[in-house]
This record gives structure tokens, sequence and C-alpha cells, in this order.
């Protein structure tokens, strides 16, 4: 700005009219900034404001100082053709002045009342607003003149100023006074006035007879007026056609999670989220609508622009909102990665003015949500020795002769008792002005485990900009994040501790005491508590995530931008165990320390050309979006193994005195696409929409490589419609349909070229010689799965915005799911070829509506906003030959738990039905049962054949709920604020496999339960005689262990109070609250074990993955927590 | 900041400017050719630059060989789940799912069935690849010779245990290109057993007798293998000439202490005719072969091994080889040492591993026998140190004392107790110091002493249930003796449990495939 001279401290404007301005008929444009101050208009008009713009529309200006100010301005946008560029510099000037300086060279004036500053235009020396007469309308001769005047009045009956006074199909018209009044002359009696007013639904009334005309305007709904963010722009709510769930950001900082992408929980209605149990820092599936693929069914994660697979890092702070595109009409944008949904993540952005910083703590406390109750060790010692009284094997001396009273181990109380602190620190520092804004954020995050040696802690820097120059616009966001997870990789294991052996014993390498198999008459179990202490694991990820985009408007409305992603990763997977003796059991000791240590280093970069044209014609509204795209990512690993180690103190592979192994690959894929997106819309009424994107991947063969995805969509705002009745409870409403295919390419790089396994070694006496081989088939023509959606929604509003209504249906079919078609295995080319073959179904009903309560005089004010989904999940096909998926291993002798066949939903609990115990032997003679003894388990025929055998199984239930359902109820009351958050689902079964590893499984401790175990004096119980052999196979898999796995949920309960701001000035801030938040405190489930949310989080070799959701293999329990909190602004 | 205000220039031109720049920038960073698309794997080889020097000939050999070692192998499941555990000279205890093969219980879906199954196939399908592509390399011919000899001999071997154990086999003699090739219903048996000959016969024609490295084919192996096929299909004049080749000859000796058969220290010994390489690796991975870094050591130990000594339930020897051992004496009067390299048991000084036999068991297990054999007792138990799948006690697949007692079998079975007979007899029996057998021994007589002496000489060695199976008694003596399964309660059904099952999953995709009477 050398053009100006500051020294003059003297306003000068340069107003720089562009191209002209199209203008719209009759929507208005205009802007209600800012809440209205409860300042008076002399104190409004008397505060200071610095300002620099340059060629800047007028209602842009105009917003700012309403930001500076809280001033709210009043105006018709095309009365005061608000579209006009202008510059402006001011140093520090009342606003009078500066509305003087800005609106005078412009013919326009200004009335100022207690709440809003009216903006009018001038006819010479005359405050007082005139008709304007539309040069383009002829008066008709057989019409005379007529002047109509009255009052517009809001909901509350007061007058309503600034409202926009139009006769329909002319740019004729006024704005009302500061009492509401207006004046105009209309050409006749067959006129129509359109009254709008932003926030306010626009209402006609025809003139006719009247010279008075008086209305009152309904407040509109303000959902209406939200920006919504689609995948390559953005769009007003009310324009959107596909099904998206949007959560703000107020509703993200209910909950405090290592994990961003644990926050969508709850929140959107046909999105699961299953959390992993409650490790700091592990995973977290989401599920938009259902799994359509038996691979990866992880939606696709766009963070401002960059396309990437996780949201984990982002520091939740940071987040200024989230988007799922659910329906193929909003994802289908993304193409071939879109089939799974896609979700938006928005950070924030800076505001124009003073620099903002807020600091941000909370520290709190967590324990375990439910213990299991376990036998102590004489009831212990008791049921190990009718176990082997059962077995005919002799009782071991631990358990009788050389019983210790002494010793009496809670392992559990040792695992996860004591309570685990979480801190959590944020800042950040945002401003900015008109040409460039800027946020800084940082965090620092620090959550120990409520399991004994884990935890999390996560770094988080942000930087985002943007510049504008002119027509040139230049936006940057930056994201640095380093998580550290320390896992207890031994949480969970089966065959672990039993109450009758010690924690430590000194004489022990390690220190601590362990399982005699002699001794304690077991031949496997060991001290996991112990070697969860000796074992390190840490893995570290580094992640860089950045995105510039540049912009450029070469005429009015076309938009060329660029946009550059790249998304940097580096990550270290460190594993020691060192040399410890426990006892001679299996894994109890190691005479070998051992490092693993593997490096991962990604680089994705991504490059996208898109070309976006707006125009408005008439009633015609045509948005134009065209693009080309580049995605590389590279993944590449190494990884090396020493051992024996000299001490182990060093822990380092150069410290090692064997060299083990080395490891390393290339993971490399790029995806090439053209996209296309058109969306019209005729006077805001009928909608339409079709997208298109063309992407060519290189993880296909040549011939397959290139894919379509086409999807259509529209949407009908009926309420829109004359025949639409005014004032009718339902306020506004919208029915939109789509329709698209969709695709998804999660299937691994190179699998569609066979390769030569170089892995077939031998050792012969002098060393190990390699050896190559042919060992699989690959499928050349594997190709993207498709999933093809059909969505019907409706948007509906009623009493002028209180409530709102969002309902969905969806069919979505998807097909060429990539299964296994087993082949057989005497070929030596291994057991099955990958084919897409399978179809899965997923159909569902999504119901989310918000009651916003509007303030009273008490200021009494709330919101309720409440999502619930059903949903239906069936495998139509598998493909021919192939046969029902097997999965959640939930035994280290791999006893499975789900099958997934044809007319199931995925991952189904399959097994034996329990009829009861046999009581005698006569039963079991009856059902020809063979090593059966009375106190086994009795199983039902089901085909009653009179043999029990695998014909006998059944589908036993469903991991995936059949409703899901969250509320958020937030209010605030003078200063102090409450916030609810409750979540639940319901129609879902668990496997509880802790029945198997603390009841039947031969070692560990026992759940409390196997005290009620069958014996002949004790008949009456469902639980089966002990027994460590167990010749009956009473630990198959069977309905023994499943549960019903609903529960609801208060997740999180938030109570906050605002310091009054003249307290907080005196402290020289801005603001402050403090805050008191708790998390999972109450929970209504009649699930057995520790917690309900199990996910597919499995162990290290259990239940992991797809087809071991719901399986219980001794999940790490989801924590309870309670946190303080206090938020500052300077 | 640029003071350049878009009102004082051509409007167009700064566009122009500001536009082209974007581009210029943007296709300096992208690569719009569709080249981009083509990511060959970087990671692996490709099957088409393949076989085509004498290094891939030597690879696609050791690939061959790869599958004998493994857990899926003779690491574990045919070092003891599908082979030992099934004699009737032990009696494992139940572990489900894991010795369901043992205890009779198997069904066609078990997995560890499939795991055996599928190695012993993966080394036909090498050796088919092997046997296709080599010929056609350019390489010294003496070497290739080889080469192809090796790669007949594994053949015969993986064909030989296929169809022993399963009965009924699919015969593919020629490289797997596409799913057809594998869609082929089982062969005749009478077929299976010509084309094990003819690749033996082959193989020792082309082998040396003295092998390349330790622990390769030679011609001797291939010699008695033959002599073993001839044996089997009851050829008892064909099985005497190859075995008489072994015995006659010197390239074989028996060494004087027998419990060297079976002991890390003296792998590789005089008497070893064939011999499973184990390696030691503390850091292995479990896997078939071609999964990178398997395990490569004697992993059956804890499913022989005695209760306390092991993750499972244990294993015992049953009474009546326990009974056959103490009925005979040597020649100085005292128990078969045999006995001693075989068994455990409560005689006193005995030990388990480490211990006193009377402080590692307790109550009745103390009465029990348990096996010794292949253990390594210089250990604290089956498990250590640190892992399982570390002992190196190499298998030996074939050996001397077992081919003299197969010799005296044939011998007998074609000409009587002739001198021959009774000379690889007495050798075997001089070895343990055991008295010559009764001189004048029927025919009749003569064949029950030899298998009598099999048990003595080779008990816990896997190939009992198979001389069982072919001697056409395995259903009487399980079927008459429930006690041999004592410890599980298992029941052998006859005309099912002779052979293990087809792997389900074979018999589901292959249409042409039969499964096994029973399963």
């Amino acid at each position: 700005m050398k053009s100006f001279t500051p020294s003059r401290r003297q306003l000068r404007w340069v107003m720089t009219v562009s191209l002209v301005q199209i203008t719209l008929l009759i929507a208005l444009m205009s802007a209600a900034l800012a809440r209205p101050g409860k300042a008076n208009a002399q104190e409004l008009l008397a505060r200071r404001v610095s300002l620099s713009v340059t060629h800047k529309p007028i209602k842009t200006v105009l917003s700012q100082l309403s930001r500076l100010t809280t001033a709210r301005f009043t105006y018709s946008s095309t009365v005061i053709r608000a579209d006009r560029p202008v510059s402006l510099v001011v140093v520090n000037q009342p606003l009078s002045t500066v509305l003087d300086q800005l609106l005078k060279p412009l013919s326009l004036s200004y009335q100022a009342t207690d709440q809003e500053i009216v903006l009018i235009r001038t006819t010479a020396g005359s405050a007082i607003p005139t008709p304007e007469t539309g040069s383009q309308v002829l008066p008709d001769p057989a019409n005379r003149a007529v002047t109509v005047s009255g009052t517009v009045l809001d909901e509350k009956g007061g007058g309503l100023p600034g409202v926009t006074v139009l006769v329909k199909g002319t740019s004729q018209g006024t704005v009302t006074d500061p009492q509401g009044k207006y004046t105009l002359s209309v050409p006749g009696p067959d006129a129509t006035l359109v009254f709008s007013f932003v926030g306010y639904l626009p209402q006609e009334v025809r003139v006719g007879s009247q010279s008075t005309v008086n209305i009152t305007l309904a407040p509109n709904d303000k959902i209406l007026e939200e920006v919504v963010v689609v995948g390559y722009g953005t769009q007003r709510r009310a324009n959107v056609t596909g099904a998206i769930g949007s959560i703000k950001t107020s509703d993200i900082n209910n909950i405090t999670t290592a994990n961003a992408s644990a926050l969508i929980q709850g929140k959107v209605a046909g999105v699961r989220v299953e959390n992993a149990g409650g490790a700091p820092g592990a995973g977290v599936n989401v599920i938009v609508r259902g799994t359509g693929t038996f691979g990866n069914d992880q939606p696709l994660y766009v963070i401002d622009g960059n396309i990437t697979t996780s949201m984990d890092f982002l520091n939740p702070n940071d987040i200024a909102g989230i988007e799922i595109l659910k329906d193929a009409s909003a994802a289908a944008i993304y193409g071939n990665r879109a089939a799974n949904g896609v979700v938006l993540v928005t950070t924030k952005q800076g505001g124009t003015g003073a620099t903002k910083i807020n600091f941000s703590t909370k520290v709190g406390i967590q324990g375990p949500t439910d213990r299991l109750k376990f036998m102590n060790a004489r009831q212990y010692a008791d049921y190990i020795n009718q176990a082997a009284d059962n077995d005919k094997q002799p009782r071991a001396l631990a358990n009788t002769t050389a019983f210790d009273p002494n010793v009496d181990t809670d392992w559990q109380k040792l695992a996860i008792g004591s309570a685990a602190p979480v801190q959590d620190y944020s800042l950040n520092l945002s401003g900015g002005n008109d040409n460039a804004k800027f946020y800084i954020s940082g965090q620092y995050f620090d959550q120990k485990g409520i399991v004994v040696n884990s935890g999390f802690k996560r770094y988080n820097l942000r930087a985002n900009s943007t510049f504008t120059k002119g027509r040139f616009r230049l936006s940057e966001a930056l994201a640095l994040s380093r998580a550290v997870n320390t896992p207890n990789v031994w949480w969970g294991r089966e065959r672990g501790e039993i109450p009758t052996i010690p924690v430590f014993n000194p004489k022990n390498d390690g220190g601590f005491a362990g399982i005699d198999p002699v001794f304690n008459g077991l031949p496997r179990g060991i001290n996991w508590y112990g070697l969860s202490f000796l074992n390190e694991n840490r893995q570290t990820n580094d992640q860089m995530l950045g995105s510039v985009g540049a912009e450029y408007e070469i005429i009015d409305g076309l938009r060329y931008k660029l946009n550059l992603g790249l998304d940097y990763t580096v990550g270290n997977a460190f594993s020691y165990l060192p040399t410890f003796f426990f006892s001679t059991s299996q894994e109890a000791f190691n005479n070998i320390s051992r490092l693993d240590e593997v490096n991962v280093r990604g680089l994705g970069t991504l490059v996208e050309h898109t070309l976006n044209y707006g125009k408005t014609v008439g009633k015609h509204t045509v948005d134009v979006l065209a693009g080309y795209t580049q995605q590389v990512n590279e993944f590449r690993s190494l990884g090396a193994t020493g051992a024996d180690f000299p001490t182990n103190s060093l822990r380092v592979i150069d410290a090692s005195t064997v060299r083990v192994n080395a490891t390393g690959d290339i993971q490399r894929n790029v995806l090439q696409s053209i996209l296309g997106r058109i969306n019209y819309n005729y006077a805001g009424k009928y909608l339409l929409s079709a997208t298109v994107r063309r992407d060519g991947s290189s993880r296909f063969a040549p011939q397959n490589r290139f894919g379509t995805f086409p999807s259509v969509s529209a949407g009908w705002r009926i309420s829109e419609e004359s025949f639409f009745p005014k004032n009718s409870i339902l306020s506004d409403a919208k029915l939109r349909g789509s329709y698209g295919v969709l695709g998804s390419q999660n299937i691994g790089n190179y699998v569609t070229t066979s390769v030569l396994n170089i892995n077939a070694s031998y050792f012969f006496a002098g060393g190990v010689q390699p050896g190559t081989a042919l060992t699989n088939f690959a499928n050349p023509n594997v190709v993207w799965e498709t999933s093809k959606t059909t969505d019907i929604g409706t948007d509906l509003s009623f009493l002028n915005g209180t409530f709102t209504v969002v309902m969905d249906y969806y069919d979505r079919r998807s097909e060429g799911i990539l299964t296994n078609l087993p082949i057989p295995t005497f070929g030596g080319v291994g057991s099955s070829i990958v084919k897409n073959a399978a179809t899965i179904r997923n159909q569902g009903f999504e119901f989310a509506g918000t009651y916003n309560h509007r303030p009273g005089s008490n200021g009494l004010k709330y919101s309720v906003t409440g999502n619930l989904s059903s949903i239906r999940n069936r495998v139509l096909a598998l493909g021919e030959g192939v046969s029902p998926i097997n999965g959640g291993g939930f035994t280290q002798e791999s006893l499975q738990a789900t099958r997934t066949d044809v007319g199931q939903p995925v991952g189904s609990f399959y097994g034996f039905v329990v009829d009861g115990v046999y009581n005698t032997q006569d039963q079991i003679t009856a059902d020809g049962r063979t090593n059966v003894r009375p106190g086994d388990f009795r199983y039902k025929d089901l085909n009653n054949d009179g043999k029990l055998n695998n014909d006998d199984r059944t589908y036993l239930g469903s991991p995936i709920p059949k409703f899901e359902y969250g509320a958020i109820f937030n209010a605030t009351y003078r200063g102090f604020d409450l916030s609810l958050f409750v979540q639940g689902v319901q129609g879902n079964k668990i496997w509880n496999a802790n029945k198997f590893k603390h009841l039947l499984d031969f070692g560990g401790d026992k759940l409390i339960a196997g005290t009620r175990a069958w014996t002949p004096a004790n008949t009456n119980t469902d639980i089966p005689r002990a027994t460590l052999s167990d010749p009956a196979n009473n630990r198959r898999a069977s309905s023994f262990y499943v549960e019903n796995g609903s529960y609801l949920r208060l997740k999180s309960m938030q109570f906050g109070y605002t310091l009054p701001v003249a307290f907080v000035k005196k402290m020289q801030l801005s603001g402050a609250r403090v805050y008191v938040q708790g998390q999972n405190l109450l929970t209504a489930t009649r699930y057995t074990g520790y917690d309900p949310e199990i996910g597919r989080g499995g162990s290290p070799s259990q239940a992991a993955g797809l087809f071991g959701a719901g399986v219980d293999v001794g999940i790490y329990p989801q924590a309870r927590s309670v946190f303080a909190g206090i938020d500052i602004a300077f | 900041m640029i003071s350049m205000k878009p009102t004082k220039m051509p409007r167009f031109a700064y566009r122009a400017i500001m536009l082209s720049a974007l581009l210029l920038m943007s296709s300096v960073l992208t690569d719009c050719s569709e080249k981009a698309l083509d990511v060959p794997n970087p990671n692996q080889l490709s099957p088409s630059i393949f076989w085509r020097t004498a290094d891939d000939a030597e690879k696609g050999l050791v690939a061959t060989y790869g599958p004998l070692t493994t857990i899926q192998g003779w690491g574990r499941m045919l070092g003891a789940i599908l082979t030992t555990l099934r004699g009737d000279d032990v009696n494992p205890f139940p572990a489900q799912e894991v010795n369901d093969v043992g205890t009779f219980a198997v069904a066609a879906t078990d997995a560890r069935v499939a795991e055996g199954w599928g190695e012993l196939n993966a080394i036909v399908a090498r050796a088919n690849q092997v046997l296709a592509n080599v010929p056609t390399i350019q390489m010294d011919e003496t070497r290739k010779k080889q080469i192809l000899g090796e790669a007949y001999f594994l053949r015969a071997l993986a064909h030989f245990y296929l169809l022993n154990m399963w009965g009924t086999i699919p015969l593919i003699r020629k490289p797997v290109n596409a799913l057809e090739d594998i869609l082929v219903p089982q062969a005749a048996p009478a077929e299976v057993w010509a084309s094990i000959k003819s690749d033996l016969k082959l193989a020792q024609t082309n082998l040396p007798a003295q092998p390349k490295d330790v622990g390769r084919a030679t011609s001797g192996a291939a010699t008695a293998l033959l002599g073993k096929a001839f044996l089997y299909t009851k050829d008892w004049a064909a099985a005497t000439a190859e075995f008489k080749k072994i015995v006659d000859g010197s390239a074989y000796k028996l060494v004087p202490n027998y419990q060297d058969n079976f002991s890390a220290t003296t792998n590789n010994n005089a008497e070893s005719i064939f011999e499973l390489q184990y390696q030691n690796s503390s850091t292995g991975n479990w896997g078939p072969s071609g999964t990178p870094n398997p395990w490569r050591g004697q992993a059956w130990e804890p499913d022989i091994a005695p209760k306390g000594y092991t993750s499972q339930a244990g294993t015992t020897i049953n009474r009546w080889v326990f009974d056959l051992f103490i009925k005979e004496k040597t020649t100085t009067g005292a128990i078969d040492p045999r006995a001693f390299a075989t068994m455990i048991w409560n005689y006193p000084g005995a030990k388990v591993y480490q211990d006193d036999f009377t402080k590692a068991f307790n109550g009745t297990d103390q009465n029990n026998v348990w096996v010794r054999k292949y253990l390594n007792f210089d250990r604290t138990s089956s498990l250590t140190p640190g892992s399982w799948a570390y002992a190196t006690n190499n298998r030996r697949l074939i050996r001397l004392g077992d081919v003299l007692l197969m010799y005296a079998e044939a011998e007998n079975e074609a000409s009587g107790p002739t001198p021959a007979a009774y000379a690889a007899m007495n050798r075997v029996r001089a070895r343990a110091t055991m008295p010559n057998i009764a001189p004048g021994l029927s025919k009749d007589a003569f064949r029950e002493a030899v298998r009598t002496e099999r048990v003595l000489e080779l008990t816990a060695e896997g190939d009992r249930f198979l001389d069982l199976l072919r001697w056409g008694t395995v259903a009487d003596v399980f079927t008459k003796n429930r006690a041999l399964r004592s410890n599980s309660g298992g029941q052998f059904q006859a005309n099912k449990n002779e052979y293990l099952p087809i792997p389900q999953n074979d018999v589901n995709t292959n249409p042409k495939m039969k499964q096994n009477p029973g399963y």
C-alpha cells in the first residue's frame, strides 16, 4: 500500500468498478454479521477501527467492520449494489467517520438504531428511503401506478428495518426504515411485492386493491444458510442434493481422545465408528453405511484438499468442521476410492482483525469402565483340583500339599489398578486482514493407558494461511505431527497368569515370577504382567501433511486452481525383548535378547488442476467444475533384527552380536484422474447435480486400468413452490434423490502379476542356499470393486428452523468384491486366486434431527441434536466356487467365531447352539455322543439327524448393530454451559471370548462364574464341569460365548463456566472459561465383558480385522475419565 | 509487496501473466503421461526372466528341498503330528486341533493335515518346474544331470509319502501353468507307484554317491527309497536287489552308539542315508517354504515330549513297547540300550531333561513311560532355549538300521529266512549288544521277529503306522487295543483312519477329486 501515505492520517479510498456485476433479480445477497451487541448506537459509532482493503466488494468491507465493531449492518444487496469493489484505509478512526468515508461517494447513507446500522440509498439531501425506479420496467398503460406503504414486523411483532421490498419481476424496490416502515410505488394492482431479509423467509404479497400492506416475516431456518464443504468446493446446504453429514466444531470438543477419528462417533447418522478398545492411540474404524467389501472398508480422508487415508494424527482443536460424504452423488468426485465414503476435514483459518491467542489445557484421570470378577487363589486351586479329578490326572502340588495361603495375586488389579493421567495443552494464534490471514497452533497431548505400561503422546504443529491479491489467492495448510505410542502388547493374552503364583521372584532374570509347569501343573502360562515391563515397544510416527492452493479468477466466475499436496510420513517401530527367565514354561523365558526395528518412509504427492465456472442467468444458476489430478504414493520400508546383545541396556542394532534379518520393500502406486461436475439450479427450486470421475490406476493391468464413475442427483425444494402453504408448521422442505457408481481400489499394489518367490531356501550342512519358486497365481483380470448407491432423502425444517430433520434411505450394492477363489493346494501354487466375485448389499434408514430453543428473556439457550440409523447388511453372493469365509479366531488353536456367507451379514457369529449341560449319562447315550460326560455341554442337533457334527452349526447373530443412535444436548445460561452426549447401539452381538480364556481354556486365571461349574452336587447350572483336557470339546465355537452387545452410554458430559468479561478484563484477558468433563460416565449394557465397545481390535494375533469384529479376546478396556480444563483467550 | 496495480496495465496482460505462471508451475509438477501408471513390482522377480542360467537351475532345485524342513513339513507336521503320533508305539494326550490326527478325531478341515499335504505337494510342483525347465538351460552337463537327479528323487519322495498317507492322490508330473492343470482326478495308486519307481531309477543313475553338499540326495538315497518302494508294493525280489546294494556296499555303516542317530552332535553320521538338515534360527517365523525366514528347526519336540516339558499335555510310550524292550536282555544281561535311547521311565537315576524323574512327575504320571528319542535332554525342556523351533537334531529319514531290517524282511518274503536275512537282522542287534536271533526260524516266525525288531529299532521314528498299514494289520491292532489310545480315548475307525482325509479345500475346489472313505 505504498501508494497511500499514512503520514497524512487521512482516509483515502480508491474505488474501482470491475466488470458490470450481474445483478440477481430476486436473490438478495446481504449479510447480517456478528451477533447484535448490547451497545447502543452512539457507542457503536464511536468505536475505533483500523482497516485496510483494496478492491473488495462493499459487503466484504461491511462484514469486516461488523466483526471489528460488533455492529450489525442491514441492507439490500441490490439496492446498495453490494458487490461494488472499494478500497479503503483507515487507522484508528471512529466507525461513524469510516462509514461516512466509505458510503458518501457511493451515494449511500446510514441510520443507526440500537442494534443495527441500516444502509440506504441517498437521494439529494435526503436520508429517507425512496423508491428506485427500474429503468427496464415500462409501466403497463392498463395499470395505474399506485403507492403502497406498510410496516414489516419480525416474529415478535417489532418493526424490522432494512427489509428489501421489491416489485416482483423488476429491480424496483426499497428498504424498510428503522421502524420497519416502507413506501413504494408499484405499477398496478397486479404487482406482487417480495419482502426479503437475511435470516428470514422471503414473502410475496399481491398488492391488489390494498394501499397498505403490513406483513410479518418468519425467521428462516438457519441450516439452509449453512455452507457445506463438498469435494473440490463448497455448496450452500440448501442446494445440496447428496447425502452429506456434517459435524460442527462445537460438537467435536466434547470428547477427549488421542485419535481424532473417534470424534465422529455417534454424531452422523449412518456412520459407525468402532473404537478398538480403549488403548491410547489405538486405531478407530469408521464405517460409512455398512461394510461393502471383504478388504479395507475404511473411508477416504480428505484434509484441506489433501487426499489421504487417516485423520488420526490431527489436533482435534484445529478442526473447523467434518463432512462425511455418504452417498454416491456426494462422493463420486473421488471416483475409485470413494466406495467406502469420504470424510472431508477442514481445519481452522484465521479471521480478520486483531490477533487472537487462545490457550487451552485440560488434565484428567482415567480408570476402567468395568472389571471382571476372578477367582482368588483358594477358589482357583479348588477349581483346578476339580478339573484334575475330572480328567483323572494327578493334582498339581501348588494346588494341594504345597498350596501357599500367602500368595493370592490379583493380576487384574495390578494390570489396570491405578488411575492413569491425561494432559492436553493447546495454543493457537490467529488473525489477519483482508489480504492475509493466518492460523498457527500447537498441541501436546499425553495419555497414559489404564493398562499398565501403555501410553501415547502426540505433538502437533499447524500453520494455515491465505493470501489474496486482486484476483489471485494463495492458501496454504501445513501440519506437522509426531505420535509416540508405547503399547502394552501383552495385555489380554490368553493362558495368562494364575493367582497362585507371586508377582516377583528376585532370583529370576528380570525379577518376575512365573509358572512352573510341573509344580503348577500347567504346561503353559506366563507372567504377562512382568513381560510388559521387560518388553519395550514403541511406535513413532512423524507426519507432514501440507497443501498449497493457488487460485486465479480468469474472468468473473471462472476460477482456475492449482492444488499441490504433500503427505510425508516417517515411521519407526521398535521392539526390544531382553533376556529374562520366569520359568521353563513356553515363552516364559528368553535366552537371546532381540531387537526388531523397522523404518518406513512414505511420500505422497498430489497435483490437481481444477477449473470452476459459476454463472447465474435469470433463474438459472450453473456451477461447473472440471479437473485433472495425479496422485503418487510411495512407501519404502527398511527393517532389521539383531539378536544377542552384550547387555540389556544396549538397544541398537549395532550392539547386537547376531544380525538376524533385514527386510525392505517399496510400495508405489499412481492414480491419474479427470473429473467433472455440473450443479444446476432453477430458481433455487429445482436442483440437479451430475458428477463423473475417470480414474486410471497403476494397481491394475493396462487393459483394466481405467474406470469411469458417474453419479447424478436431483433435489426439489417444495417449499419454494407457490402452492406450498405459507406460515405452515413446515417451513422448508426439500426432496432429494441420487444414484451413482463408486469404486474401491483398496487391494494393495502389484496384485495382478505373478511373481517368483525367492524365499524358498533350504539349509544344507554348510549354510542356507537361496531357492526360487513360483508359489502363487496372480489374476491379471482383477479390477476395482464397484458400489452402486441409490439414495432418497429429505431435508425438513419446522417452525422456522426451530426443528430440522434430515432423513435418508439408501440402498448400496457393492459388486465385484474381491474374494479369494479357493483352488486345490496340490498344484503347489497356493490355495486361492483373487477374483472380483462377491456382492454385498447395505440398506439403511437414517434420521438426524436438531431442535434449537430460541433464547427467551431469561437467557436460557439450548439445543438438542440427535441421530438414529438402521442398517441391513447382507452378502448376496460370494462368487461361484467361493467358500464361506471363516474368521475371528479367538483361541491359539484358531477356533473361529465368525463366518461370512451368502444371505448373512459380513462376519456373522457361527457355531453350535448350547442346550444346557448334561446331567446324566442316559441323556448323553440318547444323543449318541462319545467322549462326553455329565457336566459337559449339550448342543442342539439342529438337523435332527441324531448326530452331532459340523452340520449342526448355525448363525448366532451379527456384530453389526441393527440400530445406532447418538444425541447431543447443549445448553447455556448466564455464563454456564452444559453439554451431554449419549451414544448407543442396539441389536448387535458380542462374542465374549473371555469366557473361553478364563473358564474353558486350560491356563490362566478363572472367572468367578467357574465356582458355579457343574458337579454331581450342583446340577442346576449353565457352567460346564471343570476340565482342562476337555475331551467333549466344550470350548468349541458355540452360543455360550454370544452375548447381547447393545449399550447406551453417557459418552461425555461437560459443564463449563465462562468468566464475566469485566472480571477477565482485569486480568488482561479477553475471555476465559473453566470446565469439568466426564467421559464414559454411565453405561447401560448387559454385556459381561469389560466393555461393549469391542470394535475389531482383537489382539496382535487374534480376531483382528473385518472378520473379527465384535470378538472380544480380552480387548483393552475403555476408560472412564474425568477432566478439568481451562480455555483462555488473550 | 508488489505495487503493480491492475488498473494501470492492460487487464488481460496481467491475467495472462498470472495464469501462465500457474500453468508453468503446474506443468513442471505434473507428468501427464499414462506411462506413470506403469508401476512394475520392484520387490519381486518376474517369472518371465527365470530359468535362463545355471544359477536359476540351482535356485529352482533348492526351492524343491525347501518344504522338507519347515514346520508344515518334517519340521513338525510330517515330523510328528501326521506320522509318529499315529503309531501304536506312542499314546498322545489330547490337544484339541493340535493332534486330532493322532487321536483319530481328525476331520477333513483339519489345518494340520492340509499343511503336510501342501508342503509335500509343493515339493512335487517345484520338482516339476526343475524337470521341465532345466534341460534347456545351457550349463555344465554333469551338474545338470545331478540337478535333474535330485529333482527326480525329491518328487518320488514326496509322492511316496503322499500316496502312503492319503491313499489316492492326483499325479502331476508337469509344471502347473493354468488352473486346468490342477483340476485333475486322482490317479490309480499303481500309476503313482510306477512314477515313483521310474523317478527313483532316474535319480539313481543321475546322482553321485557323494553329494555336492551334505544333505543333498545321493544315489544311495535313491537306491534305498527305491527298495522301500518295492517293499511297500511287495515286489520282494526287486526290493531285495536294491537294498542289497546298500547293505553290501561300504558307503554306510551302523554307528556304534545307537543314540548317535538321534542327537544333534552326531548329525550326518555314517549310518545316515538321507537326512533332513535342520537350521537353528531363533528368530524365524511359522510359515511354509516360500515365506521369509521360516523356522526350520526340530519343532516337533513338544509334540512328543513328556508332560510338563511341553506346551501340550505330552505323549507316552505304550506299555507293550516297554514290555517288549524289557523282555529280552543284552548279551551281558542288561536292558537293551536302545530302550534308554527310546524311552524314559522311573528307573533308578532316570532323568527327564535336567530333572530327576521322581521330581518331574506327580502321582500316576510317575508310572508312565515317556518318549526319549529325538529329545534334546541337554536342555531344560522341549521349549528351550527361548522357543521350541530351535533344535537342530536332524531327522534321519532313511538310515542303514532301517534298510537292514527292510532288507531282512524283503529277503524273508522273497526267499525265506536266508543267511543274508539273518545276517542283516543280527547286524542291527549286534550294535545294540543284543544276542543273535534264534536260528532256524520258519518264514512266519522270522517275519514276526523282523516286525518285533522294527519296534525295538525304530519306535517313535515315524514309519510305524505305515508299517502296520502295509502289513494290513493297522485296523486290527487299534480296534482290538483301545488302551493304545488310553490317554485320549481316541477310537480308530476301520476303513477310515487308515488314511488321512484329503483336505476339504481340495475336494471342494476340484470336482474331480474324491474324498477318502469315512470323511
